[in-house]
């Protein structure tokens, strides 16, 4: 009898606070893809396209997922594929399932053993958690080619994206790879995730082709409460993106939850004051204010966890006036004129993560410690340049345009090799009616103008204004102009 | 004066308004109206598995008075930008007896 006495619901190494704030965490950073940039991405783009967008976003979270726990997950996180010296022995992990039982054993990413104080949850909330995060990454950089994208070649290019790309940007600086032993910081994905989709998004724009010119003149919104919705679930799932990341339910996790909102709160404001005071319109306006919130999530997203409150609000002020610069001035240039970006991803993603993967390596505090020491053991923070340590400005500059060439070299290759075999772009003529052409269906079906069943139509009575082209009286009472 | 009325697709209506508005051609009322297309099949849509037809295109309907004199220019603009064939476009004018402006109280040609 005493044997029902000993059951335990867990391990001695499992922590239950730990274990379950990764999940929730996890969980938040999820609802930020799906319905989050899907409702967001959906309400910005023209209303012809938002079904095919939202269907874009939900499969490509799915395709993810499915690919990540069959080989890339142990490609990011994974023991370490040794393909040369240097950068090329530490640059991606070897390939292969995690859908066995040993999910249930301690978390573990082997190249950190040592580094980071141990794993308190199971290996399957590190995947999942880690998941959620290359799963939004395809979803970010959908903006970049709605409009146009072959939804098939979708389908195909981004898990090719997630195991050449992804797997690598993880590796390098999360998973204890080249750049990581470097002492390159990304705290949450500035780089991995942000600066990758800016750079993957422009590139794939380019080589996709543009929009039809009528859909880029007219691009206009179809449902901002919508987009507003899709906005705030972004910002609030955002204390799972940067609070999640240190893996414990500790102080830093709270450090980086305050950072992360104050940071956005500042961008949101001062893109909404330089839109009032410094914009062609002078007028505050609402999309203008999500794309200063999104700058703001981003910048601080490398940062949130090693700099303090000081620091946050620099880089959420600074980060948006570039990031305001860019998508005003530079956006206009000519070569940001020839590719189209439909929703500018290379600004508030692109740029902004680079700004803020640059402003970690001045304003990180060593003060403000992720992991606390023990006996011997030191704690570990990190030290930015007004800290004395400049040199981490260049390691940041360097891990920054790894990411950049490498990813804009795969998505290049990737997307170049898919049209050997398809069309990377939807017709023109399916182009002009969007949703139905590529679905059958639309966002916001009448059903007072559809007959149901495939036979031949009804002669539906015309609405108010319409007309019908078997009407022969109008004809005859028309006198021809006289040319 | 006549009243033109045109039942345009939303590509051909860009082109009418850019041209029109070259020839000072002013006070456009427009309105979106879903129109039989001249070809069949129609578009199919599928909701939960549920084929339906939709048997009519989204148009853009122009409404516009203009003095008798302009009448053959504007409706040769209309014809010029019409778009492709087997989209149904049609124009037809109607007289206007009478046009008042009713900030002003000018009638007739004056208040168009």
């Amino acid at each position: 009898m005493e044997d029902a006495y000993v059951m335990s619901p867990y391990p001695n190494w499992l922590n239950a606070g730990d274990n379950s704030w990764q999940l929730v965490a996890a969980t938040l950073v999820g609802l930020m893809s799906i319905p989050g940039i899907a409702v967001l991405y959906g309400g910005i783009v023209q209303r012809k396209w938002a079904v095919n967008t939202m269907l874009m976003a939900f499969s490509a979270f799915s395709l993810v997922l499915v690919a990540w726990v069959l080989w890339v997950f142990k490609m990011g996180f994974g023991d370490a594929l040794k393909l040369g010296p240097g950068i090329l022995g530490s640059m991606i992990g070897k390939p292969g399932p995690i859908l066995d039982h040993t999910t249930q054993g301690q978390a573990s990413i082997p190249l950190l053993d040592g580094l980071m104080p141990k794993f308190r949850f199971p290996q399957s909330t590190l995947a999942y958690f880690q998941f959620v995060f290359a799963g939004i990454t395809p979803l970010l950089f959908l903006g970049s080619v709605i409009g146009r994208i072959n939804f098939r070649v979708w389908l195909i290019f981004v898990p090719l994206w997630s195991t050449f790309a992804y797997a690598v940007n993880a590796f390098l600086l999360w998973g204890g790879g080249w750049w990581a032993q470097q002492g390159a910081l990304d705290y949450s994905g500035g780089y991995v995730i942000h600066l990758a989709a800016g750079t993957s998004g422009f590139v794939a724009a380019a080589v996709i082709g543009p929009r039809l010119a009528r859909d880029r003149a007219r691009a206009v919104p179809n449902n901002l409460p919508m987009a507003a919705a899709g906005a705030g679930i972004l910002w609030l799932g955002w204390n799972g993106f940067n609070g999640g990341d240190p893996y414990f339910a500790g102080a830093d996790a709270s450090t980086a939850v305050l950072n992360t909102n104050l940071a956005t709160a500042v961008a949101l404001l001062t893109w909404l004051l330089l839109d009032l005071f410094a914009s062609p319109q002078r007028k505050a306006t609402f999309l203008g204010s999500i794309n200063g919130m999104i700058t703001g999530l981003v910048a601080i997203t490398p940062a949130a966890g090693f700099v303090n409150g000081f620091g946050a609000l620099l880089i959420g002020l600074i980060a948006s006036i570039l990031v305001w610069l860019s998508w005003n001035k530079l956006g206009k240039a000519k070569l940001f004129k020839r590719v189209d970006d439909t929703l500018g991803v290379f600004h508030t993603h692109g740029v902004a993560g680079l700004a803020g993967g640059l402003l970690v390596g001045v304003f990180a505090d060593p003060k403000v410690i992720e992991y606390l020491g023990g006996g011997s053991t030191p704690g570990f923070s990190a030290a930015g340049a007004i800290y004395g340590n400049p040199k981490q400005i260049l390691i940041q500059l360097g891990a920054a345009a790894t990411v950049i060439v490498w990813d804009a070299l795969i998505t290049f290759l990737l997307l170049k090799f898919l049209g050997l075999f398809m069309k990377l772009r939807i017709s023109d003529e399916a182009l002009e009616t969007g949703d139905t052409a590529v679905h059958d269906e639309e966002a916001y079906p009448d059903d007072t103008l559809i007959a149901v069943g495939s036979g031949p139509p009804r002669a539906a009575p015309p609405p108010a204004g319409g007309t019908r082209t078997s009407d022969p009286v109008l004809a005859a009472d028309v006198d021809p102009p006289s040319d | 004066m006549k009243l033109i009325t045109a039942v345009l697709s939303p590509a051909t209506f860009e082109a009418v308004r850019d041209a029109l508005a070259i020839f000072g051609v002013r006070g456009l009322t427009v309105c979106n109206v879903y129109a039989a297309p001249a070809r069949i099949p129609n578009r199919v849509q599928v909701y939960r598995g549920q084929r339906m037809t939709a048997d009519l295109d989204p148009m853009v309907r122009v409404d516009l008075v203009i003095p008798d004199d302009e009448t053959a220019d504007v409706v040769h603009v209309l014809i010029r930008a019409a778009g492709e064939e087997d989209v149904t476009e049609r124009v037809w004018l109607t007289p206007v007896d009478l046009v008042v402006r009713i900030r002003t109280g000018e009638y007739g040609v004056d208040a168009v």
